[in-house]
């Protein structure tokens, strides 16, 4: 092991010819800890004789302040940076609460299986340092339990009747929890103090939604048994912590922010480098190097394809088992990932290449140096990944290898301006009426059925606007009738559940129906924990994906296309020669064909068409950017023979370039696509990319000009030569399309020309559109049961509508 | 001129009703001009509400013997219900086979389960126009019956829809009165249509529903709209 990891890095980095240093900023720390004495703590005395071996100069001033907030009655959020001790400000109160009344009981929730594994043992060992909590659990070995889908059937009911601090996930509480609180979780609710959520961050988007309503049932049906429980978060990374946390619990919450941490820190040193090959290739090259040297090195890769590639090209698939090279990414089996993690922690695995799977706090050993392949979508992903190395006090390095899109080269350019960009705000929309009403179906449930008893004052007013609405007989939606809501819910993706993967008999793992379209179509090369497979079917109705083992080392793509349908409009300003408008769209992707190709870039065979495989089909929000037709026919001459081309590269600029005016925010979110089938005016669209919309790409309507600024900023200073441009401006590695730098610049001119000339008038529909009916324009001449538009008859009593065509 | 016109008397009679507030909406009989609008705009009849399965035995066997000399299709969603009421009809009582047969003759009504449709069909007994099809569903769950065995063999609504289109070849296609005592507001109505390939449903209260001839007190006044199957 070398003495200085910094130095040895640093040694590598310097012999490295191919390597050149973009950013090279000053060692970071070391910072000592600031402590307060645990004799001024109010935790229970058993607790603090326990703790004072382990912690002579007493806790952090952090945890301490946060401890005492938790004691004091307060729902608390922690958010401080990673490894300042967040485990133990949340353990520690539960502790205390289980010292002072045994038959107390708290429930943890993780948003991975693998953190609340992690998280099972320390506890378990901290509650055998505290000699009351060690007797209690010597006398029921379940006292701390993990209750997630990975959980035996036949355990359970033990697990059901003896646990008092539940480890699970939000997925269990809504489905195996929640749904039974009143025949097997009545003892557990009653006695209920404390709900812990772990990596609050995580809680965004679509998931973030639907857990937010999960909670807001959990505080329901504890109302329901009487009790009143404490709710604890922490996240290492999160913009406006409290304010996130109220929004997603409903209720008040004392925040302990970054700006009173006091954690020791260990000396840090990032660099941002390139490479002259591949920046797969840069980051591949260097993660093995620092691995032969002895440096225990994680990779994080943009996306799982790539992390199997590089694995695929580093070891040999069946010299994989005895090398110290592994791949981690969703997907793989438990198993799987628990040997990788004990791997890390034991020193026998010495170089992962990974996906995001493990940015979160599973605790994976020491890390000494994180290599981070691309820019990651957010700026939390950023700081999660850095933070896995220099954790406990130790050295740690980070070296960021810029991929070749816009955004990246532009933060290249300016990298001050990457690490003073702030983390991402976390994006929530309780108004998503979808998520709305099936929650409202899930909570109705929970009380028995009757929906007049329903707590709408915890539930929030979304919940009490649907139950007027229904009163008034204007919901009818299916949900409201199915007999088994819960499972109608997938709260991660708002979409079905997963595919299972088959290679022959054997169950390997799952994807989502998203990734399906990308990653394992019909005919596709499809790599799963470093071995390839070719996908042979696609069964829908099964939900299942066959597989027989390839060995050929070539890759498959699939090109896939969009088409957009506007549904609602919301805003609009409209300007002579073009429009700027947010609406609530329909997204349908459809693959058109497969192309394979072997390692030198030539193709070896294509197959045209879907193969079978199903649309994906997204309604979100996003905003257009829409050229009229008269402006558009002069630009088209004007563009000469790459009209289209400048459509796409202006797309690629806006998609990359929308992260740097609008704030922070995830790029994983949202999405662009540009619609030439439109023969009258083509659009060019930034769209949410989650389902029904969380609001993020409405900025666009405002930021618009500004965003054309940016765009025709980054292609005319881009050094690359020739009019096709390069990956760092406008052409696209992902699409065989024809790019053109000229036409870009020209038609971004002639945009930006407008918007500074032209004063656009602003008309707002939003007034008009009622979030939770928008559809509804007639009642039944029959019955009086309000309608939807289109309809051909009234469902409620088969009357034939009149004006409507059969 | 509908070739059902033949017929004297009403043979189903009851209230349409709104599905969740059962509110009455007018009266509901299975007469020519009826049929002809259900085949037209492939609307299915739920009546929902119906009691107990000896009640529609009965009312059934009445229909049965009725002399309007038309024929009917009752499909029995389940094997009990089959049993009951293989073990109910005259041909039980006369036979000294005692197996429930994939479907058998009483007057007027050809039983059978929605799996053995196909096989009436193909069969000489089967009735080449049927003026309805009678699903009788306890627990109103046969249209979800889908999926299953090679070439959807156990697919019971597709069944029903594949038997419909089978009788369209001899230019009638009969309307569905799908007849559970569950109530319409308790069940998903919505995703019943899709299965039974369906565009909508009108709604009849099981409760008083009146199935066979009138009483022959009652004096029925036939006009050229009221001529019935």
């Amino acid at each position: 092991m070398p003495e200085s990891i910094i130095a040895s890095v640093q040694d590598i980095l310097s012999a490295e010819e191919n390597l050149h240093t973009l950013y090279d900023p000053a060692v970071d720390g070391p910072r000592a800890g600031r402590y307060r004495s645990l004799a001024e703590s109010r935790l229970h005395p058993e607790v603090k004789a326990a703790l004072s071996s382990r912690f002579e100069g007493g806790l952090y001033t952090h945890q301490h302040e946060a401890i005492e907030s938790i004691l004091g009655g307060q729902n608390t959020v922690v958010a401080t940076r990673t490894s300042s001790g967040k485990s133990l400000i949340y353990s520690l109160p539960v502790c205390d609460a289980l010292c002072r009344d045994p038959q107390a009981t708290a429930l943890f929730l993780y948003p991975q299986k693998a953190l609340a594994n992690d998280q099972l043992i320390k506890l378990r060992q901290l509650m055998d340092s505290i000699e009351p909590l060690c007797d209690l659990q010597n006398s029921n070995p379940e006292l701390v339990s993990r209750y997630d889908g990975s959980v035996p059937s036949q355990e359970r009911k033990s697990i059901r009747e003896n646990s008092q601090i539940v480890m699970s996930n939000p997925d269990m509480l809504h489905l195996g929890i929640l749904n039974y609180h009143d025949s097997n979780w009545q003892s557990f609710f009653e006695h209920l103090k404390y709900v812990v959520i772990d990596e609050c961050h995580e809680y965004r988007g679509i998931f973030g939604t639907n857990v937010a309503y999960v909670l807001r049932r959990l505080r329901q049906i504890c109302e329901f048994h009487g009790s009143s429980p404490q709710f604890i978060a922490t996240s290492a990374t999160v913009q406006d912590p409290q304010g996130h946390m109220e929004l997603l619990t409903g209720a008040p919450f004392e925040c302990i922010d970054a700006d009173r941490d006091g954690s020791m820190q260990g000396r840090r040193k990032f660099w941002m480098v390139r490479g002259e090959d591949h920046y797969y290739d840069t980051g591949r090259k260097l993660g093995k190097k620092l691995a032969d040297t002895g440096l225990t090195s994680l990779v994080f890769c943009p996306s799982r394809v790539s992390a199997e590639r590089m694995v695929s090209r580093t070891v040999r698939p069946d010299e994989l088992e005895a090398s110290q090279t592994r791949v981690y990414r969703s997907g793989l089996s438990a198993q799987q990932r628990e040997e990788i993690e004990n791997g890390l922690r034991t020193g026998d695995v010495k170089l992962v290449y990974s996906t995001s799977a493990l940015e979160l706090g599973i605790d994976i050993g020491e890390i000494d140096v994180v290599i981070c392949v691309g820019l990651p979508h957010s700026m939390m992903s950023f700081w999660q990944r850095f933070g896995r190395a220099a954790r406990g006090g130790r050295e740690g390095a980070a070296i960021l290898i810029p991929a070749e899109t816009p955004i990246d080269s532009f933060y290249a350019n300016h990298p001050e301006q990457l690490f003073e960009r702030e983390t991402e705000p976390l994006v929530l929309s309780m108004h998503n009426a979808r998520v709305a009403y099936q929650h409202y179906a899930c909570a109705t449930q929970e009380v028995g059925g009757d929906e007049n008893r329903l707590q709408t004052e915890i539930l929030g007013p979304e919940i009490q606007k649907i139950q007027e609405l229904r009163n008034e007989g204007q919901l009818n939606q299916d949900i409201f009738y199915v007999t088994e809501p819960h499972i109608e819910v997938n709260l991660r993706s708002g979409g079905e559940r997963p595919y299972k993967l088959f290679a022959g008999e054997e169950e390997i793992g799952e994807i989502d129906e998203h990734h399906l379209l990308r990653e394992c179509y019909t005919n596709a090369i499809y790599r799963h924990g470093g071995k390839a497979f070719r996908v042979k079917n696609v069964l829908h109705g099964q939900k299942k994906i066959r597989l027989s083992q390839e060995f050929s080392r070539n890759e498959t793509t699939g090109l896939i296309q969009k088409k957009i349908k506007l549904r609602n409009q919301y805003r609009q300003a409209d300007y002579e020669s073009l429009r700027v408008t947010t609406a609530s769209i329909d997204v349908t992707e459809y693959l058109l064909s497969v192309t394979e190709k072997d390692p030198s870039g030539s193709i070896v065979m294509s197959w045209p068409g879907s193969g079978g495989m199903k649309n994906h089909r997204l309604p979100t929000e996003g905003t257009m950017l829409c050229l009229t037709r008269p402006f558009w026919d002069s630009l088209a001459l004007q563009l000469g023979p790459a009209p289209n081309a400048a459509l796409s590269g202006v797309e690629r600029l806006f998609m990359s370039l929308f992260a740097t005016i609008s704030g922070p925010c995830d790029t994983q979110d949202y999405a662009a696509a540009v619609d030439r089938t439109n023969k009258d005016e083509p659009f060019i669209i930034l769209y949410d990319n989650v389902y029904d919309g969380v609001e993020l790409t409405d900025k666009a309507f405002d930021l618009m000009p500004e965003l054309v600024e940016k765009s025709l900023e980054r292609v005319e200073s881009c050094q690359c030569e020739g009019d096709e441009g390069c990956f760092r401006c406008i052409a696209n590695p992902r699409s065989d399309d024809r790019s053109s730098k000229s036409a870009t610049i020209r038609l971004l001119q002639a945009i930006q020309q407008v918007f500074n000339q032209e004063k656009p008038q602003i008309t707002d529909y939003r007034d008009q559109i009622n979030h939770y009916e928008d559809e509804i324009i007639l009642s039944c001449p029959a019955c009086q049961q309000t309608l939807k538009a289109n309809v051909k008859f009234c469902s409620e009593c088969g009357t034939k509508i009149e004006g409507t065509s059969l | 001129m509908n070739e059902f016109n033949n017929n004297t008397l009403p043979a189903i009679r009851g209230h349409r009703i709104a599905r969740m507030t059962e509110n009455r909406l007018g009266n509901f009989q299975l007469c020519a001009d009826t049929t002809s609008e259900l085949v037209r705009e492939n609307i299915g009849v739920m009546i929902g509400g119906c009691r107990d399965r000896e009640w529609l035995c009965d009312r059934f066997q009445a229909l049965s013997k009725s002399e309007q000399g038309r024929d009917y299709v009752v499909i029995l969603s389940t094997n009990d219900l089959t049993r009951y009421w293989y073990r109910r009809s005259e041909v039980y009582q006369h036979t000294d086979d005692f197996r429930t047969p994939p479907y058998w003759r009483e007057g007027a009504l050809t039983y059978t389960t929605p799996e053995k449709l196909g096989e009436l069909s193909r069969s000489e007994y089967c009735p080449r126009k049927p003026v309805s099809l009678l699903i009788v569903d306890p627990y109103g769950i046969m249209p979800f019956a889908f999926g299953g065995g090679a070439y959807n063999t156990y697919s019971r609504p597709e069944q029903v829809v594949k038997f419909q289109n089978a009788c369209s070849q001899y230019g009638h296609r009969p309307p569905i009165l799908y007849f559970t005592p569950k109530p319409a507001k308790s069940m998903n109505t919505n995703a019943m249509l899709a299965h039974l390939a369906l565009e909508s449903w009108w709604f009849v209260d099981g409760r008083d529903v009146r199935i066979g001839p009138p009483p022959k007190h009652r004096s029925i006044r036939l006009t050229t709209d009221l001529i019935c199957i």
